[in-house]
């Protein structure tokens, strides 16, 4: 959750900007297959959480990245028949075709992993960098209704899971307990401690939805409050982030990044390749220094 | 990757579709409290259950919901138990399938009431009294199961980069175990709760259903 | 700007119900007064509030007759908008009312559904900020507020779209004395300064008795009295019923069969006192019937003890306490004190970190809490944590199953208790259909089976009446059992109750005496009576 032990400064950013920002990173992996591109993106990701201080929080995401990765790497590239470098020709099998290793497929999944670190570095960054509370509100004016929704349940959360474990202490106090050792009996007992939670929390909410109506919610067009306008060099910030964006897709259609992985893997232009993806992380840091240029305490 | 983008940007869509029609459905505060707290309950109770892999009584809390208080309070249950639960055990890119998959589940059970309960069980207040809607109910919970893990491992397949549809089978029948064990696990909730429970949601649905009599009874 | 209000004939009744929460009511308040309503408990005084700012029936249903009339404007002929503008409601449970994450939210939630434009906002959460002194709070999240934090908000943020009538449902029952004094003192400031009108609900009546303009009583969903405080203390020498709506030290005067203009505050009962006759006054009767000065055998002793919660510093240090048989204790403290965590380390719910503990001079060991629900019995401050089936009387057999007892013996035990706490007629209702006081004795038959030799309450009086009171006074006395602790901020019960009272200030025990002596010294927690007697016989 937002409420982390030293505040973070990309959270005292306007939560769209920096949303906006991690989105369109999260677009570009969608733009390239080129091993170069997306490596050079991932490192520029982790070099910007590490100086941040984030990895520690991001690292768990990627613990379960590699308990998958084998798995979906090898099942990915034995089903799949395309490629001509085979290193494992295996017999055919009805319906799925023939079982084989090829070189391309096995480059191609390893690209797709390359793709999800991305994808999760990002979310983890979401996680960490925007303020929750403010980002759901940015959508108040467009949809008050599920904004609402979403606040009142992410404040009951903590409310609930408290009631849940003052629940459980009362019945340990009666001498309610799960009855014998063991997983099977831990789980009888906290279903049936699910009920009074039900009741309790359903019981609640009706008095929620009293004081909504008490203080006027859904009673006709509403106003929303705003903390903090946009800044200057915010909106700065997402110009240059579309700015850089555009020339991504700039390079793209020059042919920059352009890779085949079938039939047979083969780049088109290494050395420039290379140094288009230098030139992408160097232009990124464009817009995340004028994002974050103002020291927001 | 285009078929990737194509599916996100479509579930995104939809998405947006679906939380307009809630905009529009002028839902009154107290089916936003009540969707807000069975969210956030549907989501504490996935919690103590992360220590066995793929079984927990979201689905079927989702579901029964759906079958209660309609398709749409379903949904977004569905939803909001998915981004909670994951502020707790983790929130990542599967946080929007997993949105998507348990808010799917809640629609479901929506339509299973909406077309095998009578108008008069349902003003009566009993639902899922029969054996016949019990074992219905029962039925869909379980194949919820698999179909959850379906979608889930389909984001997994669109993220590493899409190979063929044969892989993605294989993939399927490779995880068999973990949907066996979420649809054994949803059995057991639903045939052991699910009467009892929509009890307790039918007693709050009532609630919700305003009865007047009469406005004003002249002035004397 | 301020609010009238008439209300003729009202009727009503809640859908599904059998009988009329409110019948024929007649009141007319005037602008700018302050009006009390007393009541047992499911008389109808929440009902009436709804009723006034529409919540019944728009937000109930149910059937309605009559006419409610803000400022001579019919209510229905007022959109929810309108009506919500004028009006603010605040209930009891704070809990429950915060409804964003954050402070500075929660104060503007009300601004933004009545569409106020952002310049606005911000002036009024200023204003509100400064009116409540919650500078420090405003950044903060909501769930991280003590009880008495969150009231106050909760008033802030009803209070912050300037309603012209004032609606207060119970405010102050999670309250300490002092905190709730707080509360009152600015309701009452803005009644007298903005000439807001405000009906308030409250069953400690010694706080705000002496705040009112207006009595309303209310019986059986109907208006019993309406008049001045000064009219209601005459009524009820015609109506002895009724003196258990008075504040203490009237009802002391009264006891002591005195007549006439009886006094209403502790300063008009002290110059009354002083004008008497000297025939009365030397003494502080003591209602408390068991007083024990002998102390009997020592059951429990905690000793330097420290405890609380993970990831905090601890909440108690360095307590020490020792329990005999036959006391009655009533614990006092303010919110956040760690009364609540003392009762739950007694009954082995928390962990102490450091110090030693003994049950009947033997050191608790590892085993001691497995069983030791059969010897120390807790009720926690929230009854609806312990219903976990369907009706009052499947609680009860599941809580005697767990006891090993002959089916007969059960059968009997079961009979008794329903019996014994006025359950009988509501044994085949649902736990949660009862009221709060009902509710409060429910969990209570939950506990008692077990027999225990130490019984702790947190806070069971929250939401009780006065008669309520009494009767949960006499059960404790009837059960026998050898110690009770209650926890509570009702001072004037602790003193009917106790024959030992402790003061917890920040996780310390600061007083631990006789209730005379703790009352005597202590301002923030002396009954009515005794302020009367601490000035009249000169010091202490
Ligand atoms: N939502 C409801 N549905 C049906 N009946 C209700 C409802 N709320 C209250 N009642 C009934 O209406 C009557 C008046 O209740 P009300 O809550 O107004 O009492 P009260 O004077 O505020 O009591 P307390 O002091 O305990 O708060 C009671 O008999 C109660 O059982
Ligand atoms: N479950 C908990 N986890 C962490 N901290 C807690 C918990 N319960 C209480 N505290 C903290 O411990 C302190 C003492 O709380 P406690 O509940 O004992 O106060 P109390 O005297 O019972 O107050 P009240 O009169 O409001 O009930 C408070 O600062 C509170 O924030
Ligand atoms: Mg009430
Ligand atoms: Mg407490």
């Amino acid at each position: 959750m937002s409420a982390q032990i030293p505040p973070i400064r990309w959270q005292q950013l306007h939560p769209g900007a920096i949303a906006f920002f991690l989105f369109v990173q999260g677009i570009l992996t969608f733009v390239w297959e080129h091993p170069f591109m997306l490596i050079g993106q991932l490192l520029f990701l982790l070099g910007w959480a590490w100086r941040e201080r984030v990895l520690p929080a991001i690292m768990p995401l990627f613990r379960m990245l590699l308990v998958m990765a084998p798995f979906f790497l090898l099942v990915n590239a034995l089903f799949s028949t395309n490629g001509v470098t085979f290193l494992w020709k295996g017999p055919v099998v009805p319906l799925i075709g023939r079982l084989d290793f090829t070189l391309e497929e096995l480059a191609y999944s390893c690209m797709g992993l390359v793709r999800l670190a991305i994808l999760l570095t990002l979310s983890g960054m979401f996680q960490q960098f925007v303020d929750h509370d403010r980002f759901l509100l940015l959508f108040a004016k467009v949809a008050p209704r599920f904004v609402l929704t979403a606040a009142l349940a992410i404040r009951m959360f903590p409310f609930l899971l408290a009631e849940f474990s003052r629940i459980k202490e009362t019945a340990y106090l009666r001498g309610i307990r799960p009855r014998g050792k063991g997983k099977r009996a831990q789980i009888r007992f906290y279903l049936f401690l699910l009920r009074p939670l039900l009741y309790s929390a359903l019981e609640g909410s009706w008095q929620s939805a009293e004081t909504l109506y008490a203080r006027g919610f859904g009673s006709g067009p509403r106003s929303s409050y705003r903390t903090k306008k946009i800044a200057s060099h915010e909106v700065l910030g997402l110009i240059f982030t579309g700015i850089v964006f555009a020339f991504a897709l700039f390079g793209k259609w020059l042919d920059f990044g352009r890779i085949d992985y079938y039939p047979r893997f083969s780049f088109h232009d290494l050395p420039g390749d290379a140094l288009f993806a230098l030139l992408m992380v160097g232009s990124w840091l464009v817009p995340l220094y004028v994002l974050g240029r103002r020291e927001t305490t | 990757m285009n078929v990737a983008m194509l599916t996100l940007v479509l579930l995104l869509s939809l998405s947006a579709i679906l939380l307009l029609l809630f905009e529009k459905s002028r839902m009154d505060e107290k089916v936003i409290a009540v969707t807000a707290t069975l969210g956030a309950v549907a989501a504490i109770a996935r919690i103590p259950f992360s220590v066995i892999p793929n079984v927990q009584p979201t689905t079927f809390l989702v579901m029964l919901t759906g079958y209660v208080f309609g398709l749409r309070v379903g949904f977004l249950t569905g939803v909001i138990a998915a981004v909670l639960s994951n502020m707790y055990l983790g929130q990542g890119p599967w946080t929007i399938w997993q949105m998507f998959a348990w808010g799917l589940s809640g629609v479901s059970g929506g339509l299973l009431s909406r077309f095998f309960e009578s108008k008069k069980s349902r003003g009566a207040g009993q639902l899922l009294a029969t054996r016949g809607r019990r074992f219905l109910f029962i039925a869909v919970c379980t194949i919820w199961g698999f179909l959850f893990d379906w979608i889930m491992n389909f984001w997994m397949f669109l993220g590493l980069g899409f190979l063929s549809w044969q892989s993605f089978v294989a993939l399927n029948v490779k995880s068999l175990a973990f949907d066996i064990a979420h649809s054994v696990g949803n059995f057991i909730f639903a045939s052991m709760f699910a009467a009892a429970f929509a009890k307790i949601f039918v007693r709050y649905h009532q609630k919700l259903i305003v009865t007047r009599l009469f406005s004003k009874e002249g002035s004397g | 700007m301020s609010i009238s209000l008439s209300i003729e004939q009202l009727s009503y009744r809640y859908p599904q119900a059998e009988t009329m929460s409110l019948t024929d009511s007649n009141v007319s308040v005037n602008q700018g007064e302050f009006v009390l309503l007393l009541g047992a408990s499911g008389s109808g005084k929440s009902t009436f509030l709804r009723a006034i700012n529409g919540l019944v029936p728009r937000f109930y249903g149910g059937s309605i007759a009559g006419q409610i009339k803000l400022n001579g404007q019919p209510l229905e002929a007022l959109s929810q908008r309108d009506l919500v503008r004028r009006t603010g409601f605040l209930q009891q449970d704070p809990e429950r009312q915060l409804i964003l994450q954050t402070v500075e939210r929660e104060l503007v939630f009300g601004l933004e559904n009545l569409a106020f434009p952002q310049a606005e906002m911000n002036s009024r959460l200023a204003e509100m900020s400064q009116l409540f002194g919650l500078n420090e709070q405003i950044g903060k999240k909501t769930a991280e507020l003590s009880g008495g934090e969150k009231q106050r908000i909760a008033l802030a943020s009803t209070l912050a779209p300037y309603p012209g009538l004032l609606l207060l449902d119970e405010p102050t029952s999670q309250l300490d004395p002092v905190h709730a004094e707080d509360v009152l003192q600015t309701v009452r400031r803005l009644n007298e300064e903005w000439g807001l009108t405000v009906l308030i609900s409250e069953h400690r009546i010694e706080r705000c008795f002496h705040l009112a303009d207006r009595i309303l009583l209310f019986e059986a969903g109907r208006i019993a009295f309406n008049g001045t405080p000064d009219e209601f203390v005459k009524a009820t020498l015609a109506h002895a019923k009724w003196q258990l709506f008075l504040p203490p030290v009237t009802r002391h005067l009264i006891e002591f069969g005195m007549e006439g203009n009886l006094p209403l505050t502790v300063k008009a009962a002290r110059a009354f006192v002083a004008n008497a006759t000297d025939h009365f006054g030397h003494h502080v009767v003591s209602s408390n019937p068991q007083q024990t000065d002998e102390k009997q055998r020592v059951l429990y002793k905690v000793q330097r003890i420290k405890a609380g919660y993970p990831d905090q510093e601890s909440v108690l240090s360095d307590l020490s306490l020792t329990i005999h048989s036959g006391d009655r204790i009533a614990l006092l403290g303010e919110n956040g004190a760690g009364k609540s965590t003392l009762a739950k380390l007694m009954c082995g719910a928390i962990e102490k970190r450091a110090g030693e503990m003994s049950w009947e001079q033997r050191p608790i060991g590892q085993g001691f809490w497995e069983d030791s629900w059969k010897r120390i019995g807790y009720l926690s401050q929230n009854p609806n944590d312990y219903f976990l089936h369907d009706t009052v009387e499947g609680e009860i057999d599941f809580t005697l199953a767990q006891l090993s007892l002959t089916s007969e013996e059960r059968e009997r035990q079961k009979t008794e208790l329903l019996n014994r706490l006025g359950l009988f007629d509501y044994r085949n209702r649902h736990p949660h259909d009862l009221s709060g006081g009902e509710k409060q004795r429910l969990a209570l038959a939950l506990v008692v089976p077990a027999r225990p030799t130490f019984l702790i309450l947190d806070e069971p009086t929250r939401g009780l009446d006065a008669e309520q009171k009494r009767t949960l006074i006499e059960l404790l006395t009837e059960l026998e059992i050898p110690a009770v602790m209650i926890i509570t901020h009702d001072v004037e019960f602790a003193a009917q109750f106790a024959n030992r009272v402790l003061v917890l200030h920040r996780g310390k025990l600061v007083a631990d005496d006789a209730p005379e002596h703790v009352f005597r010294r202590s301002f923030a927690y002396m009954p009515q009576v005794y302020k009367l007697y601490r000035s009249a016989n000169g010091d202490t």
